[in-house]
């Protein structure tokens, strides 16, 4: 501790209250800090007491955590809110947020409320004598941001996703936890929640969709790929392909996935006739659940996936589809009757 | 009601970004500023609700004297007054000190609605409409894909992680940034760019709104080129041989190896598997409940 000066990562829980990677990569970035400058990494979270989470924050190298006793919250200005009393108590010099929605309004609230300046999307953060050096995207993609951070006015950053690692795990390191009631937010009664709506998969990216149904060569042509498009829908989720799919012209190039396509993280992917080459292995690494359908026993797929079907998809996609369609049309008929 | 709207003054977003002979600014020859598209985006969608609810469109920006042309672009679609707060383009303070100035001019007409893009196409860090809900103590909705006027509430449709849509019902006041899906702007008649010259638009400075010089600790250094997203390759073990080395590289890391549930048979039984799995991770529900 040079200074004594400290970073604060303020550490997203899902609804649950279970620590999200999001999370765990504003931990990374503040432990960057730490590294760099001598500084002491303290981690705030928002959970119910009781929660496991401040002794996993410990084990990833947090020497302080403030938790802030409350119900989990993924809304952004209760997060704002929720995090106060933490900043108040450590006084950082930096406050590193996650890339998560909330994460990002809870930065913004947060400097609208101090003035403090506000990196948000950064992905490089260099510190060396004193200084830090920041990078974030801007123009669109179309051009790198070069700031340099002088460490002494305090800083609100809020880190872009996958740019930093989460910080490894050590059994036996304990931080010292500090419990303290969470921040509380006028009630919004404003803006009440109606319902949820998926778009149609030619909407819905391959990035961004929690269900997203593959195909690959065993698909063989458009028509095939027309059945998944109608099971994707089906699924509230969308379409994506491996490249020799996209290759052979059955699916657009923003639907391939892969080494040479897009890396995704959906819940569940199911892949469709997909053998399973390294290069697409690659793009699926964050993937949730895997699910395999292939006829070869054998196809390499099956090796990372949670849940192998050896089957032929095109007796077992009509068949998905007409079971789905069946289930849609029964809860329609019911919810006639109890209406 | 009484809606605010906010209209950044940026670099066409269309112009290839190049870097001039520096190295750490955008080339100035051929450079055009204009009204942020998204945040026209925004204004078209305030003189709807003005159109469908009656009131008054107001529109802001923080920025340079030219900003005005900005906002004159914005009040062509149906606006009825503007202002500008000075702020010059030098040193980079991601759109706080912007949130502050527009913050502390609009909160001085309470409106009903706030509306803005929900990041600019220049800088782009989205951090303006949530600090200016932060000050003005409101509630923000953020990435607004549909707005209605339903009575004196909204509904609105807005995108969130996961390609969802949720869709809600809000009564003002609150802030809402937009999508670009949202509307399309309307092209203005000669009439109404000429009603928009004539409004008289306001110009303010931080003092006039009462806010103190903040000192930056963060300098601007330059632009550089992008940065392609770099692969973090993890070093293959030594003992591997060649076959194992190449797919470990390949796939980005050890495979997870994982032991699969195997389901084989007749097709009507692998599909009641398939489905229990799915639902068991909460996809392939009906009205919210099992298939």
């Amino acid at each position: 501790m040079a200074d004594g000066k400290l970073v604060l990562a303020v550490v997203d829980c899902d609804a649950g209250g279970a620590l999200t990677n999001a999370g765990l990569e504003a931990l990374g970035a503040a432990a960057a800090l730490r590294d760099g400058l001598g500084w002491q990494l303290a981690a705030a979270l928002v959970a119910p007491s009781g929660s496991s989470v401040p002794v996993a924050l410990g084990e990833r190298g947090a020497a302080r955590v403030v938790h802030l006793d409350g119900p989990c919250v993924t809304d952004g200005a209760a997060l704002a809110d929720a995090v106060w009393p933490a900043v108040i108590a450590t006084e950082p010099a930096a406050t590193v947020f996650s890339a998560s929605a909330a994460g990002r309004e809870a930065a913004a609230r947060l400097a609208a409320r101090t003035g403090w300046d506000t990196v948000a999307g950064c992905n490089v953060l260099k510190p060396a004598n004193g200084e830090v050096r920041i990078g974030r995207a801007c123009l669109g993609g179309k051009a790198q941001l070069e700031l340099c951070w002088d460490t002494v006015a305090p800083l609100v950053l809020a880190v872009d996703a996958g740019a930093f690692a989460p910080p490894p795990a050590r059994t036996g390191r304990q931080a010292e936890v500090i419990s303290q009631a969470a921040g509380t937010t006028p009630d919004w009664a404003a803006v009440t929640h109606i319902g949820e709506t998926v778009p149609p998969p030619e909407a819905l990216d391959v990035t961004e969709a929690d269900v997203l149904v593959a195909g690959g060569a065993g698909v063989g042509g458009p028509e095939g790929f027309g059945l998944l498009t109608e099971l994707a829908r089906r699924l509230g989720g969308t379409l994506a392909a491996s490249r020799v799919a996209v290759d052979r012209g059955w699916a657009p190039h923003q639907r391939q996935v892969g080494q040479t396509g897009k890396s995704v993280s959906p819940k569940v992917y199911l892949a469709f006739g997909i053998s399973g080459a390294p290069q697409h292995i690659a793009g699926i690494r964050n993937a949730g659940k895997v699910v395999a359908i292939n006829q070869d026993p054998r196809a390499p797929i099956f090796g990372v996936a949670d849940l192998a079907v050896v089957a032929d998809l095109h007796e077992l996609v009509p068949a998905l589809i007409d079971r789905l369609a069946a289930a849609r049309q029964g809860a329609v008929a019911e919810k006639a009757v109890s209406a | 009601m009484r809606i605010a709207v906010c209209v950044k003054w940026v670099p066409d977003p269309d112009y290839p970004a190049l870097l001039g002979a520096d190295g750490a600014t955008l080339a100035s020859d051929g450079l055009v500023f204009m009204a942020d598209p998204i945040d026209m985006v925004a204004a078209e969608a305030a003189v709807r609700v003005k159109e469908a609810a009656g009131g008054t469109v107001a529109v802001y920006s923080a920025g340079p004297a030219d900003a005005e042309k900005g906002l004159r672009a914005a009040l062509a679609l149906g606006g009825d007054e503007g202002a500008r707060i000075t702020l010059d383009g030098s040193g980079f303070s991601g759109g706080v000190r912007a949130a502050r100035l527009l913050g502390a001019a609009i909160a001085k007409t309470s409106p009903d609605l706030v509306l803005c893009g929900v990041q600019s196409s220049d800088s782009g860090s989205g951090i303006v409409p949530a600090a200016l809900a932060g000050m003005l103590r409101l509630p923000l909705v953020s990435g607004v894909v549909r707005m209605e006027v339903r009575g004196g509430e909204l509904e609105l449709e807005r995108r969130m992680e996961g390609g969802r849509h949720e869709v809600l019902r809000a009564r003002p006041p609150l802030v809402i940034s937009v999508q670009p899906s949202l509307c399309q702007p309307r092209y203005p008649a000669l009439l109404a760019r000429r009603k928009a010259d004539r409004v008289a638009i306001q110009t303010l400075s931080a003092g006039d709104l009462g806010l103190p010089e903040v000192s930056s600790g963060l300098q601007t250094l330059g632009l550089r080129p992008p940065r392609p997203r770099t692969a973090r390759l993890v070093a293959p073990a030594p003992e591997m041989d060649a076959r194992e080395r190449y797919r470990f590289i390949l796939a980005g890391g050890p495979a997870q190896n994982r032991t699969p549930s195997r389901l084989s048979g007749p097709v009507p039984a692998m599909v009641d598997e398939l489905l229990r799995f799915l639902q068991t991770q909460g996809v392939a529900t009906v009205n919210g409940a099992a298939v």
